[in-house]
């Protein structure tokens, strides 16, 4: 059954696929833990995008939304954004110490990095980590 | 039949790594299950609140949250056993294929994870209607034009009894039967469609204790012999058209011999 979704990942200026690179840097158990969070969220429909395997976020992260999971008792927190009614664009990797992002800036980065990919929509391209 | 593996090469060799396609099935495994749970719980004729199933397995609330976590690791058997049973439903837990795992994994939406709670007059319904179904439901495969022809009629839907019967079926006829689509077996013989009836249907019959149905020892020797009728049949119509495509026997006229008055001697030919 092909996902319903498709999943983007952004690209900085200097080519580097920065989803990628943060899952090549990755532990095994972080990795193995994205990739079926990805796949899962895949297969569901929108209604179904909620917790505890995604949120929406606030406040100063407005615009963003956010994949959850844990790997090695680190709360990793992809984020990104929709495109249409089908295509989920990552645009940083954070994750949370408490209450605190990781890196602190994290939205702010993710907001800046979803407005290059609004003026620019080559500055994303198909997340070249296989799904399925 | 085989289903076609759902991953990619590129998938499959990405997941090479023991280390990480473990973490990805420990987490299928435990998402698919949190939002099974969940999807049940929510499902229509239900709408239940964590602490209602709660109540029904038996479970506090938050144990029930817990189970609805995927991130929560240390879910037991037992556990899921008693929230299967809050739902009255069976628990299913099996080491499978590969191939097996990946589909079932690859369906995880509330609407593939809803299931219906055990109920005693809906199954008994479906029982009655797949043997009623089995008794108006026919497939023919007439044999054509020579020697005995041999029809063959297959029942409808039962899962119940079908697998078996189908099993069954495929063993003795190599047809290639759906194996949830047979419930009961007839086999006709005759000229043509319907005609001589002889039939083996309703060999699973309706039966409320649930009891395997099977062919009998006299039931699959006789679509033994109708089986090898139809070959035999099908051998002699291949052997007349052979013939047939022989133009000396085109016309069978053309075989008589020419009487004596109509030869023309050497002499006059010249």
């Amino acid at each position: 059954m092909p996902l319903r979704w498709t999943f983007r990942s952004y690209v900085a200026p200097d080519g580097t696929d920065v989803i990628q690179d943060w899952f090549n840097h990755e532990t095994k158990q972080a990795r193995g833990k994205f990739r079926s969070k990805l796949r899962i969220l895949g297969q569901l429909p929108f209604a179904e995008w909620r917790r505890p395997l995604f949120d929406t976020l606030a406040d100063e992260c407005t615009g963003l939304w956010e994949i959850r999971f844990d790997a090695n008792h680190v709360p990793w927190r992809p984020l990104g954004f929709f495109q249409g009614l089908d295509t989920f664009t990552l645009v940083i990797c954070a994750s949370k110490d408490e209450h605190n992002w990781i890196p602190p800036n994290a939205c702010t980065l993710g907001l800046a990095r979803k407005a290059e990919i609004l003026i620019n929509p080559a500055r994303c391209h198909d997340l070249p980590i296989p799904l399925e | 039949m085989t289903s076609p593996f759902p991953w990619s090469e590129a998938l499959i060799r990405d997941l090479a790594d023991k280390e990480e396609r473990e973490a990805f099935v420990a987490d299928q495994v435990r998402t698919r299950i949190a939002l099974q749970i969940r999807a049940l719980r929510e499902q229509p004729g239900r709408g239940w609140s964590q602490t209602e199933l709660g109540n029904r397995a038996g479970k506090p609330q938050p144990v029930i949250s817990r189970l609805e976590d995927p991130e929560y690791g240390k879910v037991t058997l037992q556990t899921l056993l008693e929230a299967a049973a809050g739902f009255e439903l069976p628990l299913l837990v099996e080491i499978v294929e590969w191939e097996e795992w990946a589909i079932r994994m690859s369906r995880v939406s509330a609407a593939d994870l809803h299931r219906r709670s055990y109920d005693v007059e809906l199954l008994i319904a479906e029982v009655q209607a797949s043997v009623e179904a089995a008794r108006q439901i026919s497939i023919a495969a007439v044999a054509p034009n020579y020697g005995t022809a041999v029809s063959i009629g297959i029942g409808g839907a039962g899962p119940v009894y079908g697998g078996i019967l189908s099993q069954a079926y495929n063993t003795y006829l190599d047809r290639d039967i759906p194996s949830n689509a047979l419930n009961a077996l007839s086999v006709y013989r005759g000229g043509q469609w319907g005609g001589n009836a002889m039939s083996l249907g309703n060999i699973a019959g309706p039966s409320p204790s649930f009891a395997q149905a099977v062919l009998t020892h006299d039931q699959s020797q006789e679509i033994v012999r109708l089986r090898n009728a139809l070959t035999e049949s099908e051998r002699e119509n291949a052997t007349l058209r052979a013939k047939l495509a022989d133009a000396s026997l085109e016309n069978p006229l053309d075989q008589r011999p020419v009487p004596p008055a109509f030869m023309i001697s050497p002499h006059e030919a010249v």
